[in-house]
């Protein structure tokens, strides 16, 4: 018996892979139903998982196996013609015996009548029609020369595919030992290097270990190479039920299927490449009437184009649908609260697309069958991230969109820059490098500026937020060399990208290249965010490998000044200056009022109808629960008026005590004002001054007054004197 | 009978199941990881594999670890769950012992719970008391 269960594993494996071949030979003969040599293969694919089972006694796979060999025999003898309908049918019962063949143990307890009964219906009503049928099929049940099959049947595949299976984990071992070889070698070249011209015969000895073992490393690595056609070959079945489930006409093409990568690679990008893909057909491709108004072809065409460029593979996810409407995308971003007015204001289109890859942002505008199920498109960064891989998009509003991954060919070797911080050495994996940049104190082109506490440097009227590896990392500052004059000091940033966002990391001084055998990092040490993980360089010492996205969370980097052009660099500066950023908006009355914008939480869209009346006190819904609003023009010495209008906005300030709303008709922008309020005009509780902007006043609000009027109770005035006027930024604010 | 192999730790004896343990480096050379608890020293390179390097003086006496470059380092036996490999600083090496049974004693009642937690037991030798140390408590299962 023990025997027994070795080969019901091979079983396992073996029908697996036939399986996988019977569906993708089926999708090929929708095309091409006459296609003789698809339909011989799958008459032996099927055919040999028959034999198999039957000698092991697996009842439900022989007979439904044998279903389906019957049909395809009758096809091969021109007695049966296939249908849609007919290849949906064997796409079905294939499924349902890929799922058997998965458990053989647990086989005999799925039902698998209705498909049988399925295929011999497709059988029967075919040749009916058609006389003579019989050839290649046999009804009775396998006889016991099948029995024999396994050897027989499997000879040609055996012979064409000249393999033998070999487990992961040998390959794994044998990935590492090679690696370490390599480091052994550089060892022992550095070692003898004095050497070579004294002891006779030692030089092309060297030479040789040395490209014996360069050329064993590559074929190790291969070893574990897989083509992306592995992945993508499910990806035709996905595209046909979808457009049959969304009532969408869409071809898919792929290109590079036979582009290779690591197999670890290959068997993590499945996930996300199906969401891109399902994303594709379901928010991107438009319904065909729809695509037709728009002056397009009724089919919906969505490309995979996958090709290698250097050590990374990119592969390119693209359809030609309806593209991402950049301004719905900056309402739903606010909407959201993921970012505010003035954050959007400064990004590029490029840095708000890669907004919906954000945790908690999903694009559909409802949520359907297919896609937006929650499963975010974060989750698809996360995955590429992990990889060691990074994601870009590109849209155009009515042209499509393109999503873009860049992924290294394997995830144990990569390359990587060496750079030291704190007289130590760190390697940095190449994806994440965009350029270096060499920063001279006194160079016009190239500052770096304190804004709102963080350093940025000016570079190619970008500014770019800085961290130094040294202050993230906690480590000793480099020591001013003697000799240097210190004001003529150059300071070495990275161009570090994640993404859309890009930021620079200084560093004491930048080594050298070199490709490094990734190790994970030891359990211990899982927590530390800044490192994806530990390698040994060449001079036998360890190294921690850092992580862009880890060292900007733990310098705690921000990302809004990101990409701004002149004009809106001048906001900033201002900002820094003493001027502080309001959001300026309307009540009821044509006043203009503003609140600082880093007092406000979020603002909300709501509809005039959404007020609920409770009491004397309105209400609204807000994230399940209900919200106090306060009419600010009620406790403000300024004019009132009936809403007209169905749309009015809430604003949700940062408080600690109960969260309030502010209900406004009107936002005018968020613009950076001086904070020298004229504090004589106006003397009334909740107005701290005036100021002024494009020529009209500005009534700046003094939030904690304002609370404290319109909710004693919550607000009371007990904290008076600590919040006072004090720019609203006392007390508990 | 178990056998155990001594060590001292800023003048105290402790003690570990040699069949805990791989092998003793000396003058080993680590990276330091910047960022890393208190009690990991850094890792260190045995032919090829990692090693995550401790100061259990740390662990004992809860505080942060100072060792210059170059100390001695026990290398524990990879347990079973994975390619990890953990060492941990000794001042140096003492003996491998066969310990009777008679020489075993409880843990004396007024240590302190944070040392307390990582000792097995105490066993007296003929002039001192080692501490048996509890390496599954010390790193962790």
């Amino acid at each position: 018996m023990l025997k027994n269960e070795e080969f019901i594993q091979e079983f396992i494996e073996e029908a697996g892979s036939h399986i996988e071949q019977i569906e993708s030979h089926l999708l090929e003969l929708a095309g091409d139903v006459t296609d003789q040599e698809l339909i011989n293969q799958l008459f032996r694919s099927v055919h040999s998982i028959k034999g198999t089972a039957g000698f092991f006694g697996l009842d439900n796979i022989v007979n439904l196996s044998h279903s389906m060999e019957s049909l395809f025999g009758a096809v091969r003898s021109g007695g049966v013609y296939l249908d849609d309908l007919s290849i949906d049918a064997l796409l079905e019962a294939n499924d349902c015996l890929g799922i058997m063949v998965k458990d053989p143990a647990k086989s005999h307890e799925i039902d698998i009548s209705h498909y049988t009964h399925n295929l011999d219906t497709i059988l029967s009503e075919d040749t009916k029609k058609v006389e003579g049928d019989s050839v290649g099929t046999s009804h009775e049940p396998p006889s016991p020369q099948d029995h024999i099959q396994p050897a027989g049947g499997n000879i040609p595949t055996v012979l064409v595919e000249d393999s033998i299976r070999v487990s992961i984990g040998l390959l794994n071992d044998l990935l590492n030992l090679t690696g370490e070889l390599v480091l052994g070698r550089n060892q022992l070249l550095r070692g003898l290097e004095g050497h070579r011209k004294h002891v006779e015969g030692l030089d092309p000895v060297l030479q040789n270990i040395d490209s014996i073992t360069t050329q064993l490393q590559e074929r190790v690595m291969q070893t574990r190479m897989q083509p992306l056609g592995n992945v993508f070959n499910k990806f035709p079945r996905i595209i046909r039920e979808l457009s049959r489930q969304l009532k969408k006409e869409i071809r898919l093409e792929m290109e590079g299927t036979q582009v290779e990568l690591d197999k670890s690679i290959i068997e993590s990008l499945a996930d996300p490449l199906t969401h891109l893909i399902r994303n594709a057909a379901d928010h991107g491709i438009e319904k065909p009437g729809q695509r037709e108004d728009t002056g397009k072809s009724r089919e919906g065409l969505i490309t995979i184009k996958a090709s290698q460029e250097g050590g990374y593979v990119s592969i390119l996810v693209a359809d030609d649908g309806a593209g991402i409407d950049v301004n719905f995308l900056k309402n739903e971003i606010l909407k959201k609260g993921l970012r505010t007015q003035e954050e959007l204001s400064l990004m590029e289109e490029k840095e708000i697309l890669g907004q919906i890859l954000l945790p908690g942002f999903s694009t559909a505008g409802s949520v359907t069958d297919v896609s937006g199920r929650g499963v975010g498109m974060d989750v698809v960064r996360t995955n590429i991230e992990r990889m060691g891989g990074t994601i870009e998009i590109d849209s155009q509003a009515g042209r499509g969109t393109t999503f873009k991954l860049n992924l290294p060919m394997t995830l144990a070797i990569i390359s990587s820059l060496i750079v030291e911080s704190g007289g130590q050495n760190f390697a940095l994996p190449q994806v994440n490098l965009q350029e270096m940049i060499r920063v001279k104190e006194g160079d016009k082109d190239r500052s770096i500026e304190i804004i709102n506490g963080f350093p940025v440097l000016h570079f190619r009227h970008k500014l770019l937020p800085i961290l130094s590896l040294s202050q993230v990392l906690d480590l000793p500052e480099d020591l001013p060399q003697p000799g240097k004059e210190d004001n003529h000091r150059t300071i070495r940033i990275l161009v570090l990208k994640m993404g859309e966002r890009r930021f620079g990391l200084a560093v004491d001084a930048i080594r050298d290249d070199e490709e490094i055998l990734v190790k994970p990092l030891p359990r211990h040490l899982k927590d530390l965010k800044c490192y994806s993980g530990v390698t040994i360089l060449g001079d036998g010492k360890i190294a921690m490998i850092l992580d862009a996205e880890g060292l900007a969370s733990q310098g705690e980097l921000k990302f809004p000044e990101a990409g701004s052009d002149p004009k809106k660099k001048q906001d900033i500066k201002q900002a820094a200056t003493g001027d502080r950023t309001m959001l300026l908006f309307s009540c009821s009355g044509a006043e203009t009022l503003g609140l600082e914008l880093s007092l406000v939480s979020r603002v909300e869209e709501i509809k005039h109808d959404d007020i609920e009346l409770i009491g004397e006190r309105e209400y609204i819904e807000f994230r399940g629960r209900s919200l106090e609003l306060i009419r600010p023009e009620e406790h403000l010495p300024i004019s009132r008026n009936e809403y007209k209008d169905q749309r009015l906005y809430v604003i949700i300030p940062k408080v600690t005590g109960p969260p309030v709303g502010l209900l406004i008709g009107k936002i005018h922008d968020s613009v950076s004002l001086s904070w020298d309020f004229n504090r004589q005009d106006i003397k009334a509780h909740g107005i701290m001054g005036t100021t002024f902007w494009n020529s009209r006043t500005v009534l700046a609000l003094d939030l904690p007054e304002l609370l404290q009027k319109a909710a004693p109770e919550d607000y009371g005035a007990g904290d008076s004197d600590t919040m006072g006027s004090g720019a609203g930024r006392g007390g508990r604010y | 009978m178990e056998r155990i192999l001594t060590f001292y730790l800023e003048g105290e004896l402790f003690g570990i199941d040699v069949g805990l343990v791989k092998e003793i480096n000396r003058k080993i050379k680590y990276t330091q990881v910047p960022g890393a608890p208190g009690h990991i020293v850094g890792l260190y390179n045995m032919r090829g594999q990692v090693v995550t390097i401790f100061d259990i003086a740390c662990i004992l006496h809860n505080r942060e670890s100072h060792i210059p470059q170059g100390p001695t380092c026990i290398i524990l036996k990879n347990d079973n769950s994975g390619s990890e490999h953990l060492g941990f600083i000794v001042d140096r090496p003492g003996d491998v012992l066969d310990v009777r049974d008679e020489w075993r004693q409880p843990l004396p009642e007024n240590v302190e719970h944070e040392y307390g937690q990582y000792i097995k037991e105490i066993v007296r030798l003929e002039d001192e008391l080692a501490a048996v140390i509890d390496i599954d408590r010390m790193f962790g299962k």
